[in-house]
């Protein structure tokens, strides 16, 4: 049975994207539509301004929809930005009875315990997703089926975030009737998208750099072992180097792209540049080695805070497959290079994988979240399809649950 | 000035010179010096600057750059830490070895009292030594009024330096004060310095390197410099209009590091190069080497050398390099496994601290930095304002600001 389309929204900070997908049976996905806009009214991932970001909205998702002859009713969106967070809840029950063997209720309810947290009121549920699972002593147990212990626990990470900035999101998708089928905490979307199971396997960490945040995932033992959303990117690098030389966002935006990169370039460092027009007024000098200066001490420092945040789950030998890197930050030149120095192992730029129609577009590492949001979605349909249960965040809220 | 006297003391090198010359400035305060050298050249020898920092690399003028050292620095300065500094030399030795192949004369320039400079010289020297290279190193050392450990540790650098150079020039910054009037700013100072310095270098680059009418080889550096105790003096003296030859020559005698003229009288060695215009002859010549000589006590043996600059009419520039006779140097085989032992004594003693980023202490920020974030809900990290720019908060100078 064939999913009928499906539609992602991811409203950025620096583009507002619009994917449209099929897939079939073979699990495979293809893109039959895309939209792009720059993004007006966004900062750090979050709205400022509703009018500014209907506009750009409108613009992408017109685009997706010419494309693709579909009209979209219903979309998936990421969530990302400094108010998403996550923590670890433990939830354990003894196992009683003559036989110490677990059986699926008991796995169901240790996981029911363990999800059971009480956020505070203007915290939202956005996932809860189970880690590891410990028999008596016996930790980082995978999966307890059949298994004997007097005791099961289970950690279970639980994702949230602010429920007025998701809610904001809801009304800018309701405004042109969209409904909000689920949000997908956006770093989750984007692992969804490049990593191979080998890789969810032996471990790799994906970061997706963003233009208002960056957002960073990591598996461990085909289990989501971290996950974070910093309100630090792409406009941060733009701002320091407004900043630095002098000059208008868009042009530094355009210098970044031009000539950042995320490791100095010594041999050419006193190459002069050709600054856009506005600049310049007091005959200033701007070399290559200031450019990149500014916009390699900040890349480092996006790189290493994502780093401190990873290593306080003391986690990172356990990425075995190493760094992945997606967004549009995976553009600056040598990144690859700069985050298999922070981290200290290997790292690749995330194509999107299994992907078709729209191939060349929707491989492009800005577009892996909107991707992975598809894959999410298709999952989410059969798993719909198939067992009736289905828990939508959005409906929650809307119902005045949440 | 075709058939003029200027084209037989001058001939524009086309050819590949006779002695290789490697100009290397280690350190910051090495590779600004270097930087102001080779920028006071139209041509002379290869300059190449060698930091741990790649930041202040990056605005580094010298035609040519190498970083050390990036796993132990991990491309920030050494702090003023000479361990950190001859780790970093350790580390990056085969790119050294390599810039040092096929170098006759290697003109170290580095500042004491710091990290990089001070802790890996003496390995670079050791290096060349071993190539049979002819090392003669510039050595600045801090001014009075700098950190007593600071001076303390320019001395005890500068005493392993000497037992590794086959000479040193001691350039005390506080001699600086005599070089120019007191409103002059420092960096002008500093540019003046080193220009002058420059004009040695120059000087015994074409004087090796190619034919001049008085002719001067490796032998007879190799003589000047064994005629020293490892230590010799540098000396500027310049004069222009009719009584040029005079007063270039007191000028000499009065020049700040050659302690009121007493360096060249007590002297057992000189090596003075003159630089004039188109328009010097060799009566010229002879006066300023008879003024000179007569200065010198009489069993010194005195090296000439003479260089045409166009824009030097009218003016005569005398650099000279004397040597010290103030202690005996200690004998060379003995020095070499006397540094061994310190060297290796230095690697068994106090393991050096990493760098950190953050070591720069707190600078009062303003909220203009912020940019586009000015009015954003601010993003901090463990007391740190990350919408500031990164290049901001760590105190780094663009090129053009400095």
């Amino acid at each position: 049975m064939d999913i009928p389309p499906i539609a992602a929204v991811e409203i950025g900070t620096s583009r507002i994207r619009v994917a449209i997908g099929e897939v079939h049976d073979d699990d495979h996905l293809q893109v039959i539509g895309v939209g792009e806009c720059p993004s007006r009214g966004i900062r750090k991932g979050e709205i400022i301004d509703m009018d500014a970001a209907l506009s750009c909205l409108r613009i992408a998702l017109h685009q997706a929809e010419e494309a693709s002859d579909t009209q979209i009713k219903a979309v998936f969106v990421p969530v990302t930005g400094g108010h998403v967070q996550s923590m670890i809840n433990r939830g354990s029950i003894p196992i009683v009875g003559t036989e110490l063997e677990i059986h699926q209720e008991h796995i169901d309810d240790v996981q029911e315990i363990a999800k059971a947290v009480n956020l505070p009121n203007d915290r939202e549920l956005i996932h809860s997703i189970c880690q590891y699972y410990y028999l008596d002593d016996q930790k980082g147990v995978i999966n307890p089926l059949g298994m004997e212990a007097s005791k099961l626990a289970v950690d279970v990470m639980i994702v949230h975030g602010h429920s007025g900035r998701i809610r904001n999101l809801n009304k800018l998708l309701r405004s042109l009737h969209l409904e909000v089928e689920d949000c997908v905490l956006a770093g989750l979307c984007s692992a969804l998208a490049v990593l191979q199971p080998e890789e969810k396997e032996n471990g790799a960490l994906v970061i997706d750099l963003g233009g208002g945040t960056t957002d960073f995932l990591g598996y461990a033992d085909s289990t989501i072992a971290v996950a974070g959303s910093l309100a630090i990117g792409g406009d941060h690098i733009s701002n320091d180097v407004a900043r630095g030389l002098r000059m208008s966002i868009p042009n530094a935006e355009r210098v970044k792209e031009a000539s950042g990169s995320a490791i100095i370039h010594l041999a050419s460092r006193l190459q002069k540049l050709d600054l856009p027009g506005d600049t310049g007024p007091d005959g200033r000098v701007v070399r290559l080695g200031d450019v990149q200066l500014i916009t390699s001490l900040r890349a480092e420092e996006i790189l290493t805070m994502v780093k401190s945040h990873v290593e306080d789950e003391d986690l990172l030998q356990r990425f075995g497959s190493g760094i992945v890197l997606t967004g549009g930050g995976a553009h600056l030149d040598r990144i690859d290079e700069l985050a298999s120095k922070v981290f200290g192992m290997p790292c690749r730029i995330g194509k999107s994988r299994d992907v078709s129609g729209l191939a060349t577009t929707a491989n492009r590492p800005e577009y892996a979240t909107v991707i992975g949001l598809l894959r999410y979605a298709a999952r989410a349909a059969r798993r719909q399809s198939g067992s009736g249960r289905w828990t939508n965040l959005w409906r929650r809220i809307l119902s005045g649950e949440g | 000035m075709n058939g003029g006297p200027a084209d037989r003391l001058f001939q524009h090198p086309d050819v590949e010179p006779r002695t290789r010359i490697l100009v290397m400035g280690l350190g910051g305060a090495g590779c600004n010096m270097v930087a102001n050298i080779a920028a006071g050249w139209e041509e002379g020898p290869p300059v190449v600057a060698v930091n741990t920092d790649a930041q202040s690399l990056a605005g580094c003028e010298a035609p040519r750059v190498l970083q050390i050292g990036q796993a132990v620095t991990k491309g920030y300065g050494a702090n003023g830490d000479t361990n950190l500094g001859r780790m970093a030399i350790e580390e990056s030795l085969e790119p050294i070895k390599e810039l040092l192949t096929g170098i006759d004369i290697l003109f170290l320039v580095v500042g004491l009292g710091g990290g990089t400079g001070s802790g890996g010289a003496p390995l670079i020297l050791q290096v060349a030594h071993q190539l049979n290279i002819l090392t003669l190193c510039f050595a600045t050392k801090p001014f009075d009024f700098e950190t007593e450990s600071r001076r303390l540790q320019a001395e005890e650098s500068l005493k392993t330096i000497q037992r590794a150079a086959d000479a040193v020039v001691v350039l005390p910054n506080d001699n600086l004060m005599e070089l120019v009037d007191p409103s002059t700013g420092v960096l002008e100072t500093f540019r003046l310095s080193d220009t002058q310095v420059g004009m040695a270098i120059q000087g015994i680059w074409h004087l090796l390197g190619f034919r001049g009418v008085i002719n001067l080889d490796m032998a007879d550096l190799r003589h000047l410099v064994q005629r020293s105790d490892g230590l010799c003096h540098f000396g500027f003296g310049e004069g222009s209009g009719p009584s040029r030859i005079p007063a270039a020559v007191k000028s000499l005698m009065d020049s700040p590091y050659l302690n009121k003229g007493r360096s060249v009288s007590e002297a057992a060695a000189l090596l003075v190069n003159i630089t004039g215009g188109p328009d010097l002859t060799l009566a010229d010549m002879q006066g300023i080497m008879g003024q000179i000589k007569g200065h010198a006590q009489p069993g010194a043996t005195v090296y000439f050398g003479a260089m045409i600059d166009p824009s030097m009419r009218n003016r005569i520039a005398l650099t000279a390099i004397v040597t010290d006779s103030q202690s005996m140097k200690p004998a060379r085989n003995k020095r070499v496994t006397s540094l061994e032992d310190e060297l290796a004594t230095a690697s068994s003693a106090k393991k050096a601290k990493p760098v950190s980023a953050t070591d720069q202490g707190d600078l009062p920020f303003k909220s203009e930095d912020k940019g586009r974030f000015s009015n954003s809900t601010p993003t901090t990290f463990r007391g740190e304002d990350l919408d500031i720019p990164t290049f901001i908060r760590r105190g780094v100078k663009l090129s053009f600001e400095r």
